[in-house]
């Protein structure tokens, strides 16, 4: 992931022999325990509820394979995981792009940056249910403030929410604006870990501002790209609050994703198991993501 | 394949060892750390939706009740936004409110799972007499009554009365004069002239009370699930023809795209109507203070449209006990107390809503203001059809709602035909009750 | 460096970069403004009088701006309880979650131990757990420690923040070995050294963790929304969801607004004036 992710030779393998055997622990000790009472027993009870048909949890029946059985034939399942598809591929790559685009403007000595960087961020702020709040009130096709504008501009309304080809697309743009700020700042810090020295050298060897940037910026911000694609990629699939307070997955079928699936399986329909089942398939999704990226990063390294 | 349909009545019992057999945790002595109450004191918690003035009444009602039995006392508390989530959550620990305030359509799978308790000792057997067989049913079922109906809510038309006048339409005063579907509609259409924007709107509230269409379907002759209270049956004719109707409204531009089940963004038919973008709303009494606010003495009401036959929205709360309580006979008795006759009169009075019990009426109530528009719901209460209550308070209604609004939005954007849309839908439904 | 030729070019070209720097400027500036304005917006609707905030014209500003939603619904509402429970939830779990985050992060960066790789990769995984999944089996675990109905059944089970143990590593592998050589061979005991010497080097890492910290505990609404009860225990996203979002009856939207308001404007100070630290925070943490 990092460069400072290698082995160190400065030393670490002769400290380790004298320090104290029980540090390490002590220090992980605290999250050790957190992460086994909250986070692993929690899971592996999800697991074997995914094995179970039960509407909440313990008066259920072993089922064996039953519920990942019934997902190769659920037609519901098959629109969730295309529309995660097509939000994910919308979201992810577009905050990304204009996180970077703002953080490399704003990485200039520009007058009043300090405060522009500040409300790039602010989106960030808000509570996924205020998003949902506040976006469904300002997209509202009759009295929003989106169309009052329009309106005002004399162009006519726009069906933001209320139409299956539209409302998908009004979704990843709200998120995408939650998304913008936290990819800006996390782009501007591996910007500014750039050694000044190296852009000038640059400068000097009279590359354009473009090819600065493509043959230099972009290659040094790589790791920093791998990680804000994992990390919006989990964000993407995992995005309920906005989605769920905007358009209840509507209209029709055109905004329920694979989480908001999960979600009603779960309370709506009280199938527990089923929608443990379901939640393991994201998971195993995600992870599969991460190890294919993994392994392509590796092999440009390797082609470098 | 199992269904969850047999009645999980054992469910405390395995749900504990099967909880040790996957998590391994000694359960021996971990629910006495639970509860918070003084020893000695026999506490219950009421949790209730975060209406203040209802809150108020629940804790003045409550208070007559702790000092009539000494040694108890009662909380009030608030049930947050995504009620299965936390009431699912909070069962599987035991640690659910005593009473919950539940509405009919949130009620049926609690009842049939065991989360709820019977309250048959501790009702009184008068009780029955005084409520219709529909709203008697909400709480009653085969093996039980597993919750009291405590006040109604349902749908009437409201209408802007500059605009009727100005379409020289009459509104109908009483229940036999109803509008039936295709007066309303052409009605609705000049509307839409003068408001141009739209005719009229419908009080849905988010995307889980899409129910609140099917009355639409019972005004025709339709029904959601057959006469065994099981059987999908949207794609009967009358069922059919009720989508039609429905596909008509936004097909010919009368109700808003954004005035769906689905749509968040709060009241939406209550805001065109405030802003005169609608001159017709079918809606429930909750938007009387807010038209009386914004639009004082130019809104006026008449009855629920119909068509071959009536209906109205089955709206309202039950108050049931949870499996959870630790004192379930006080808890009972509470309950018992709050849906009395004398207290019904005082909660439906300080809140506004409508008795569930048949023997009141306006003037018993004595509200504040509009107490003939109270009136007129509660006369329309009577239309509410039995077969719509046990449809509605069924064990499956919370999945078949969330069918239900799939396929409704589907069939009113146009994406499907109302017929292949009642096919679908019946078939998506079976695969729920077959599940 | 230059040439004479380039000479006469340099004040043109400068005075075309400075231009361009104001154009820069001003179209970010626009697109800003367009990006702060949702919650602009929201501002404006909770000081919008009931009827006017849904009417299809257009405005920037109410015409007769006004408190009343926010005196309404602090008068029905324990709004200021809300806050008040939501500011020490999100300061006490975000104080002791750092303490566990700087731990873990240092004992996965600078000590070899075994299952350090297994371990490490197990906390990632969980970020990737849906809380759908887990909410009913967490909530049990919680209950049989007696926790439920308490603001510790917030605080503890999300002192475990995995995206905090990764920053924190991510930083401490950047603290030089030398360093903690130098004070073990002046005899420091470990924890001796980790106070004195490792952590006098960890601000910026610790300002990084308290500000991301603080807005997801402020923000957090699923976990809090099962482990809490009573209107006076609640958090301010729990409590807006008790206003929206319920079948049984709809709030003023006025007042959903004004809680909204509430709900961030708090958020929105403290990054404020915090932004300069964060951001330069997380350039020196190395996230990358």
């Amino acid at each position: 992931m990092s460069r400072l992710d290698e082995p160190r030779k400065d030393g670490l393998g002769r400290g380790t022999r004298r320090r104290a055997r029980w540090a390490p622990y002590v220090f992980v000790g605290p999250a050790g325990l957190l992460f086994l009472a909250f986070s692993l027993l929690p899971i592996v009870i999800a697991v074997a509820l995914s094995f179970q048909d039960t509407a909440t949890l313990g008066d259920g029946e072993w089922v064996g394979t039953a519920n990942y059985r019934t997902m190769l034939g659920d037609p519901l399942l098959r629109t969730a995981l295309l529309n995660t598809l097509v939000f994910t591929i919308g979201t992810v790559p577009t905050a990304m792009a204009i996180g970077l685009a703002l953080a490399v403007a704003l990485n200039r000595p520009l007058p009043g940056r300090g405060l522009l960087r500040a409300l790039f961020f602010v989106p960030m702020i808000a509570a996924g249910v205020v998003v949902g709040v506040i976006m469904s009130w300002i997209f509202n096709p009759d009295y929003g403030v989106a169309n009052n504008a329009l309106a005002a501009l004399g162009l006519g309304g726009l069906p933001w929410l209320t139409s299956p080809s539209t409302a998908m697309i009004t979704l990843i743009g709200v998120v995408v604006w939650t998304r913008i700020g936290f990819c800006m700042v996390i782009y501007l810090g591996a910007l500014q870990s750039i050694p000044a020295e190296l852009r000038e050298a640059a400068a000097i060897d009279g590359a354009s501002g473009w090819q600065r940037f493509r043959r230099l910026t972009v290659p040094m911000l790589a790791p920093t790209t791998s990680i804000l694609l994992i990390l919006n990629v989990v964000f993407s699939l995992q995005a309920f609050d906005v989605i769920y307070v905007m358009t209840g997955g509507g209209p029709g079928f055109s905004t329920t994703v694979l989480i908001q699936y999960v979600f009603r399986s779960a309370f709506a329909d009280a199938r527990m198991g089923y929608a443990a089942a379901l939640g393991l398939l994201l998971v195993v999704i995600l992870l599969v993501f991460t190890l294919l990226r993994q392994r392509a990063t590796k092999r440009a390294e390797e082609l470098l | 394949m199992p269904t969850h349909s047999a009645p999980a009545v054992s469910g405390r019992g395995v749900s504990r060892r099967t909880f040790i057999a996957v998590a391994g945790i000694s359960v021996a002595g971990a629910l006495a750390a639970c509860s918070g109450a003084p020893t000695g004191t026999r506490h219950l918690r009421l949790s209730s939706w975060n209406i203040p003035l209802d809150l108020e009444s629940y804790q003045l009602i409550a208070d007559e009740f702790v000092a009539a039995h000494p040694g108890t006392s009662v909380a009030v508390e608030v049930t947050t936004g995504q009620f299965h989530q936390w009431f699912i959550t909070r069962l599987a620990a035991d640690l659910a409110p005593d009473i919950i305030r539940i509405t009919p359509q949130q009620i049926g799978r609690y009842a049939a799972n065991g989360s709820l308790v019977d309250l048959t000792g501790a009702v009184p057997p008068e009780y029955e007499d005084d409520y219709s067989e529909p709203f008697w049913a909400i709480g009653a079922r085969e093996n039980g009554l597993f919750g009291v109906f405590q006040h109604t809510d349902n749908f009437i038309t409201y209408y802007h009365r500059g605009v009727l006048e100005e379409i020289g339409a009459e509104a109908p005063s009483s229940l036999a004069e109803a509008w039936h579907w295709d007066e309303f509609l052409g009605i609705a259409g000049e509307a839409k002239k003068l408001t141009g924007a739209y005719g009229f709107g419908y009080g849905w509230g988010g995307p889980e009370t899409a129910y609140r269409w099917l009355p639409i379907v019972y005004q025709n002759g339709g029904a959601f699930l057959g006469d065994d209270g099981e059987t999908p049956s949207m794609d009967s004719p009358e069922a059919v023809e009720a989508l039609d109707f429905g596909r008509r409204w936004y097909a010919e531009g009368l109700v808003s795209p954004a005035n769906m089940s689905k749509s968040g963004g709060g009241a939406v038919a209550r805001d065109l109507f405030l802003t005169g973008q609608i001159g017709l709303l079918l809606d429930n009494p909750e938007s009387i203070a807010a038209l009386d606010e914004g639009m004082p003495d130019e809104w006026g009401t008449a009855p629920m449209i119909r068509n071959t036959g009536e209906a109205s929205d089955l709206g309202g709360n039950a108050l049931a006990v949870t499996k959870s309580s630790k004192h379930p006979e006080l808890a009972a008795e509470l309950v018992a107390y709050i849906t009395s006759r004398a207290k019904v009169v005082e909660f439906c009075k300080r809140g506004n809503w409508l008795p569930a019990r048949s023997s009141l009426d306006a003037s018993d109530i004595g509200y504040d203001r509009h107490s003939e528009t109270m009136q007129r719901f509660i006369d329309q209460g009577s239309t509410i059809p039995l077969s719509m209550v046990r449809a509605e308070s069924g064990q499956y209604f919370s999945s078949l709602n969330s069918v239900f609004a799939d396929y409704l939005d589907l069939c009113f954007l146009g994406e499907l035909s109302p017929a292949e849309c009642g096919t679908q839908m019946t078939e998506a439904m079976r695969s729920v009750t077959t599940r | 460096m230059t040439t004479t030729t380039a000479q006469p070019a340099q004040p043109l070209r400068e005075r075309r970069s400075r231009r361009r720097r104001w154009l820069l400027t001003a179209v970010l500036t626009a697109v800003a403004m367009l990006v702060v304005f949702p919650l602009y917006w929201m501002v404006v609707s909770a000081l919008t009088p009931g009827g006017q905030s849904q009417s299809s014209e257009f405005y920037l500003w109410p015409a007769a701006p006004t408190t009343e939603n926010f005196s309404e619904v602090f008068a029905q509402q324990p709004v200021w309880r809300w806050l008040g429970n939501s500011f020490f939830v999100a300061s006490v779990g975000t104080a002791l979650s750092v303490c566990v985050s700087l731990g873990a992060g240092y004992a996965l960066a600078k000590f070899r131990f075994r299952g350090r790789g297994l371990l490490y990769a197990a906390f990632l995984v969980t970020i990737m757990i849906p809380i759908q999944v887990t909410l009913v089996p967490a909530f049990l675990v919680t209950a049989r420690l007696g926790l439920v109905d308490s603001p510790w059944a917030v605080i503890l089970p999300t002192l475990f923040d995995v995206v905090g143990i990764f920053i924190a590593r991510q930083f401490l592998l950047g603290v030089p070995d030398a360093l903690i050589e130098a004070a073990r061979l002046d005899g420091a005991g470990e924890l001796r050294t980790f106070f004195r010497v490792v952590l006098p080097t960890c601000w910026p890492l610790v300002g990084v963790l308290v500000i991301l910290g603080f807005m997801n505990r402020w923000n957090d609404f699923l976990w809090p929304l099962v482990v809490l009860q009573g209107n006076e225990s609640l958090t301010v996203p729990v409590g807006l969801s008790t206003l929206t979002n319920s079948p049984a009856f709809t709030s003023p939207w006025g007042a959903v607004m004004a809680v909204a308001t509430v709900a961030v404007v708090p958020l929105l100070v403290v990054f404020l004036v915090f932004q300069r630290t964060f951001v330069q925070g997380i350039a020196s943490t190395g996230i990358k």
